[in-house]
């Protein structure tokens, strides 16, 4: 079951939906799915409206929700990452205060996973008991991908469909409408310059501290990685060669699961079966504090590799 | 704006209100295109919504059913249920918005979805951005990018199968797996059995932007339209594909040209 609600954070607000369980669970823990790039809540190939569904099923409170000014939330925003983080604690804020749970986890894919450890370390913010961390955005070079639409002005999405400088011009002219909105846009201009650094360096910084993050956060992480994914490479040879990040000497607090043919979304019905069966048992042995195995459940062969274990 | 669910509890489908208060002349029912397509262009073609919200244009956008936030799986996805979706989306529209007459925008296939529902049901005005007019080789095209991806994002580096072998699980009742989403048998029949465009057009007036990639097969059916005494707009710009890609590239001609033909058609008497 599914219903919509509305999350505030600072001046804005946001549109989420709720997966909710049939029965009420005995404790109650809630996942919070953070989604990658400039997408919406219900994901590329529908994959989190998918999670959350299966998550509900096994008995969890999941939320999805997209950013301020983006998609189905009201207003128009050019996104940034502290943008973002901020809405990421307010929705773990509402989650956990409107649905009373016992317990939070913060679930997130590519972008959304380096959000989730941003948000995990913000002060006075909701701290999660667990992450689960899918194709983890860590190498700040491959912040500049067009995809994240940060290697150009983003805010050529808000200027929409003025052109030039005499366009607007003429437009502040002739057109009442565009005269009403103009106060937003010269703020919006004036923010961004005031900012005085653009965001894909800002980004950059961000994605840059994720693999401090890693080391920090004080909870279990398991990070899920298709081996055919650019960014498993990339976390490999430039985030965490030779384990410089000393993850596997953290032990059973991080752990890496591999995904046999895995591309960075997942964008099979099969990758996509087997990272929700991960995640309903990861979130499972995190409730119940037991060990979750990661084994290929459908099939009944294991294919989820734990490279720490390997390693050992 | 707002989100809500409307249709019935075993059919739900997922919808974006954006009202503009005032009673205005034109309302928009946005058909989304398909499969990822509607995921990469979400974020842009709901800023656009946004935008024409400020401009006086309202609009519904919604999800068919089996997609986004629809109830549903995406094997329950097929062109009729779509169309009647779209249906159901136009009389939430007449419903919710107070505007003089009602239309369709459609993008891509959701172009193709807006002139089925269209047939089905009469209204006002079509807006057509590049929309698929030949369906069965929009799908040939959608299994051979299945078949790129896997080489290229999924590191398969031997052939197995090509779309004919694509076809022939289909036809005997597989649903095949086209970039995460279940393609259904019964999707595969109505795509392959797609016929040609109506003779005349299903609404008294059509904004139909294209690109040049498709002017060719556009121009064919736009002909025969023009003739039929309905108002046709018909223009040919230079825009990028950019439902292929995530990205912030929008198609800001076909944007400007569409709320200037709105406003056009707004002033006139």
């Amino acid at each position: 079951m599914t219903e919509l609600v509305k999350i505030r954070s600072g001046k804005w607000e946001m549109s989420g939906v709720v997966h909710a369980p049939a029965a009420a669970p005995a404790r109650c823990v809630g996942v919070m799915l953070l989604h990658e790039n400039f997408n919406t809540k219900f994901g590329t190939h529908r994959m989190f409206y998918q999670v959350g569904e299966s998550l509900a099923a096994a008995g969890f409170y999941a939320l999805r929700y997209d950013n301020r000014g983006m998609c189905d939330s009201p207003g128009i925003n050019p996104l940034t990452f502290q943008d973002r983080v901020a809405d990421a604690s307010a929705a773990a804020d509402f989650f956990k205060r409107e649905y009373r749970l016992d317990s939070i986890f913060f679930w997130g894919l590519c972008m959304g996973a380096a959000v989730a450890l941003h948000a995990s370390a913000q002060p006075k913010a909701e701290s999660p008991e667990g992450i689960m961390l899918c194709s983890l955005l860590a190498d700040p070079r491959d912040a500049s991908l067009p995809q994240f639409g940060y290697g150009t002005n983003p805010s050529r999405v808000v200027e929409g469909m003025s052109r030039g400088v005499l366009k607007k011009a003429s437009r502040l002219v002739t057109d009442a409408t565009y005269r009403k909105n103009v106060g937003r846009l010269l703020k919006g201009m004036v923010t961004r310059v005031a900012a005085r650094e653009p965001e894909l360096e800002h980004l950059q910084k961000k994605i840059g501290k994720v693999g401090q993050l890693l080391q920090q956060y004080p909870g279990p992480i398991v990070l899920v990685f298709g081996d055919k994914d650019p960014c498993w490479a990339h976390f490999e040879d430039r985030v965490n060669a030779n384990d410089q990040l000393g993850l596997a000497k953290m032990g059973s607090k991080r752990r890496f699961v591999l995904l046999e043919g895995g591309d960075h979304t997942f964008s099979s019905g099969a990758q996509t079966q087997r990272v929700i069966d991960w995640t309903v048992e990861w979130a499972e042995a995190l409730r119940d504090g037991t060990k979750a195995q990661f084994k290929q459940s459908n099939l009944g062969e294991n294919r989820g590799i734990s490279v720490a274990s390997t390693a050992n | 704006m707002e989100a809500c669910y409307f249709g019935t509890e075993s059919h739900r489908l997922y919808g974006v209100v954006h009202e503009v208060g005032d009673y205005v002349q034109t309302g928009l029912v946005f058909c989304p295109p398909f499969a990822e397509e509607m995921v990469t262009t979400y974020a842009r073609l709901a800023v656009w919504s946004k935008q024409l919200e400020a401009e006086g244009v309202p609009v519904v956008r919604f999800h068919p059913f089996g997609t986004g936030e629809s109830g549903g799986s995406f094997r329950d996805f097929t062109l009729a249920s779509a169309v009647i979706d779209a249906g159901s989306a136009a009389e939430l529209a007449r419903q919710r918005l107070k505007t003089a007459r009602l239309g369709y925008f459609g993008l891509r296939l959701g172009g193709t979805i807006a002139m089925l529902a269209a047939c089905r049901q009469p209204i006002d005005l079509l807006v057509l951005w590049s929309p698929v007019t030949n369906i069965s080789q929009y799908m040939r095209e959608l299994f051979r990018g299945q078949l790129a991806k896997e080489m290229v994002h999924q590191g398969v580096t031997k052939v197995r199968r090509n779309t004919q072998d694509m076809i022939a699980q289909l036809e005997s009742e597989q649903p095949l797996d086209l970039m995460g989403y279940e393609f259904s048998p019964q999707l595969y029949r109505e795509m392959a059995a797609a016929g040609n465009w109506p003779e005349a057009p299903p609404a008294k007036h059509v904004i139909w932007l294209t690109r040049p990639a498709e002017e060719k097969s556009a121009i064919v059916i736009v002909e025969k339209w023009k003739k039929s005494g309905s108002r046709i707009d018909f223009a040919v710009l230079p825009e990028p594909a950019f439902w292929e890609e995530f990205g912030s590239t929008f198609a800001d001609r076909f944007a400007a040209k569409t709320l200037e033909l709105l406003k056009q058609k707004a002033s006139t008497p």
